[in-house]
């Protein structure tokens, strides 16, 4: 296989970073909502929670194959059949998530920004200038993450700063929503939210020290996790539930609720300019990471000759959902839900094959 | 080798500025009428009256007007049209407006109150989910017709209808005498269990109407002192009772923004006057600051006017006994006396104290009297007492079978203000009439 330029361990996490978070700009924190409703920051507490645990898994598998990414090391773990279906997981996860995140931004533009503008060429464009983001490899996307990694941050602080005049904390109350144990069950099972770790895994033989891969997770995670949480608060404060459960863009309705006085109001455009960078290393990362995955699943010398035709594979599934709530149900209920199985679940049960396995040599010896 | 990646890179760019510039839909800013007013009232057989101020651009840029201001036929195009729903009344309208409508700079929706009383969900909802339409609009009730309000605007200061309708709102919140109505607001406020919504009354002045109508008749200025002689509406127990359209004044915008529509779920079930509207925003702890004016407690027939806010958060502590709930309020205000018609000595302690006690009696008397017209007149909790009980409990269903809009008439609330006075003005001592002799 064709050696991809290694990158830092600093780009590595702002990458991921990016990647966890840039859902908070589409329909994330109502989908919060309609778990936790009055307490959807804590189900995502909790899934992170729960994501972290996944992730030190993740790292226990590839540490027993320390020359290998988690698509090889699954194979060696599983073996040819269970590898290679662990394998086609991974894929399918990252591929719908790019797939799906390609309907759900265009459709926010479309829907916000550009209502005459015909969806498909929306589409179009997000998918033309992230693959060709992906073509330049994950040095350029991992370097644009780095570079635009404050953009995001001050975006985020910014936002939810400006968004105080406009919040009503006490609207958070009853704290536990649903009850603590459906809070704590749905929790668990949506840790898929923060699935995107996996990338890590992913690119584990092109990180310029490989050691500090466990770190970086951790930081991603963490970094990740507090600014989601803190989104999602302030996204409960604003619209209070049930309310909460009927925008159907999050981010940028609050942004349009900016109003600190004549002169400042009306700034969502400059959030939105933001976002759609966001969202571009976001489908760029995700897109990435499945033809990487598919790269490595046939042992190919390089993945970019896959570029065109998965370009038209994500143009032509992004369109298969009729509608944008069939779109975002997809996202949350199914891919964000049994996600955690593919990315956490089948990790964990390579990894107890892997330990067997060893065991059983051992006794054999 | 060179040449074609080239081509590809500029190829690529091309195509993104030409399709991210958003030229699809391509619209010119001449090409659009700004909306910067919606109104609507209730029409006849289920129908709908919407009535759109559009600004005229050419006379806002000082055209037309001439810098004259306060004329808002010149500076603005005021349709109505009657119909089903708003978007369609709005395709319509532009059949007879020769440019696209936009209502990106719209800044008031202005509902009448027999369409209030009626209930606002179907509307509300109606314009919240299209993309031109932002929560930040202000939400204003008119006495009357919206209509009767957008018409008879007559902005005297601003020439732009939008930013008059603005200001027009801004300044009356500094005030406290109106509450902070935006849609969004509404929406969380009208889907909530614990609280009510208060919405921005609006009225139109009915001498200084009759007056502009006889200037027009006879083409000539009525004399000031006839209408200071023939009285203007009678005045009450306090100079901001009043709600919008009924305030004793002439001159200038015969419109006014003044008191609160109160509203149970989304129907408006009464009014509050600009001064219950401040103890309200006091029990709410949203007041900023304003004057109150009580009268002097060492001379009869004399005012003192003390400029107020908050020295501290508002405290509100609210307990439950079985099916019971207890609410005790303490309000802690400082500020200073601007204002006084009497002639006492205000370095002497003692007589700053009797003036506080006797502001916190007032404040105290008016808020308690709004709580029980909340709680035995509106029925609706218009104080967020209610945002304060959910702590009560743990998970949404034991908040659902509260039920607090049921339990909130029968709680027994207490409110109590604390106040210190810090300053006094400019004087020290009122002047006196016999000052030479008794201070020399």
């Amino acid at each position: 296989m064709a050696t991809e330029k290694k990158i830092g361990i600093r780009e590595a996490i702002a990458a991921t970073i990016y990647f966890l978070s840039t859902k908070l700009l589409i329909s994330f924190p109502q989908h919060m909502a309609e778990m936790g409703e009055t307490a959807a920051w804590i189900v995502i507490i909790i899934s992170f929670i729960t994501a972290t645990v996944g992730f030190l898994v993740v790292m226990a598998l590839i540490r027993r194959y320390p020359t290998m990414n988690i698509v090889e090391a699954s194979e060696e773990a599983g073996g040819s059949v269970l590898g290679i279906i662990a394998s086609i997981g991974y894929f399918s996860f990252f591929f719908a998530t790019t797939v799906l995140l390609i309907r759900e931004f265009s459709e926010t533009v479309s829907t916000a920004l550009l209502p005459r503008t015909p969806l498909s060429v929306i589409m179009g464009v997000f998918i033309i200038s992230t693959f060709s983001a992906v073509h330049m490899g994950l040095g350029a996307i991992a370097g644009t993450a780095l570079i635009g990694m404050p953009l995001i941050t001050v975006t985020l602080i910014l936002l939810n700063f400006l968004l105080l005049p406009q919040s009503n904390f006490d609207v958070i109350f009853p704290l536990f929503g649903p009850g603590l144990r459906t809070l704590i069950s749905r929790g668990i099972s949506h840790s898929g939210i923060a699935g995107e770790i996996l990338f890590l895994g992913v690119i584990a033989n092109n990180l310029d020290g490989r050691h500090k891969m466990q770190s970086a997770g951790l930081i991603s995670l963490a970094v990740a996790g507090f600014f989601m949480v803190m989104s999602t608060l302030t996204y409960c404060a604003v619209f209070p539930y049930p309310l909460s459960l009927h925008i159907t863009y999050p981010g940028y309705e609050s942004s349009t609720l900016i109003y600190m006085g004549r002169f400042l109001q009306r700034i969502e455009v400059a959030f939105v300019f933001l976002w759609v960078i966001s969202a571009c290393i976001h489908i760029a990362l995700s897109g990435y990471t499945a033809v990487a995955i598919v790269q490595n699943i046939f042992k190919l010398p390089s993945y970019r000759p896959l570029l065109p035709a998965f370009a038209v594979l994500a143009f032509t599934f992004a369109l298969a959902p009729s509608d944008i709530p069939q779109a975002m149900h997809v996202d949350f209920m199914i891919v964000k839900t049994y996600g955690g199985l593919v990315v956490f679940v089948m990790p964990l049960i390579l990894l107890l094959i892997s330990r067997l396995r060893s065991f059983a040599k051992a006794d054999r010896r | 080798m060179y040449y074609t990646k080239l081509i590809l890179v500029v190829a690529l760019l091309s195509l993104c500025t030409v399709t991210t510039g958003g030229c699809w839909g391509r619209t010119e800013v001449d090409d659009l009428a700004f909306v910067t007013a919606i109104g609507l009232d209730r029409g006849e057989d289920n129908s709908l009256y919407l009535t759109l101020q559009v600004t005229v651009p050419r006379a806002v840029a000082g055209g037309e007007g001439g810098g004259g201001g306060g004329n808002n036929n010149k500076t603005s195009l005021i349709t109505t049209m009657r119909g089903k729903s708003i978007l369609g009344l709005i395709d319509l309208a532009n059949t007879f407006i020769d440019r696209r409508l936009s209502f990106v700079h719209g800044k008031v929706l202005i509902i009448g109150e027999e369409l209030a009383r009626e209930g606002l969900t179907p509307y509300i909802s109606e314009l919240v989910r299209f993309h031109e339409i932002r929560r930040t609009m202000f939400l204003i009730i008119a006495k009357g017709t919206a209509r009767e309000f957008i018409t008879k605007n007559k902005p005297v200061l601003e020439q732009n209808p939008a930013k008059d309708l603005e200001m027009l709102t801004l300044a009356g919140e500094k005030t406290g005498l109106i509450p902070t109505s935006h849609i969004h607001r509404f929406l969380v406020e009208m889907q909530s269990l614990g609280e009510e919504s208060l919405v921005i009354l609006a009225g139109v002045n009915e001498r200084e109407q009759s007056k502009q109508e006889n200037e027009s008749n006879e083409n000539k200025y009525e004399d000031n002192d006839n209408i200071l002689h023939s009285g203007l509406s009678p005045i009450t127990k306090s100079d901001t009772h009043y709600i919008a359209g009924s305030s004793p004044s002439v001159g200038g915008n015969p419109v006014e923004l003044l008191g609160a529509a109160v509203f149970r779920k989304d129907k408006m079930v009464g009014e509050i006057t600009g001064e219950e509207m401040r103890y309200v925003l006091y029990l709410k702890g949203a007041f900023k600051q304003g004057i109150t004016i009580i009268e002097d407690p060492f001379a009869d027939g004399k005012f003192i006017a003390a400029d107020l806010r908050f020295g501290r958060p508002v405290q509100i502590r609210l307990t439950r006994n079985g099916s019971k709930f207890h609410i005790k309020i303490l309000i802690t205000l400082e500020g200073g006396l601007i204002g006084s018609q009497g002639e006492e000595d205000y370095t002497n302690p003692g007589i700053l104290k009797v003036i506080e006690r006797q502001l916190s009696t007032e404040i105290e008397k008016g808020c308690n009297n709004i709580i029980e017209k909340a709680q035995t007149l509106f029925l609706a909790d218009i104080f967020a007492f209610g945002n304060k009980a959910r702590r009560l409990t743990t998970t949404w269903q034991e908040w659902l079978d509260l039920n607090w809009p049921e339990k909130f008439p029968y709680a027994e609330i207490e409110a109590s203000v604390k106040i210190e006075l810090r300053r006094t003005g400019l004087l020290f001592r009122s002047p006196q009439t016999t000052a030479d002799s008794n201070n020399p």
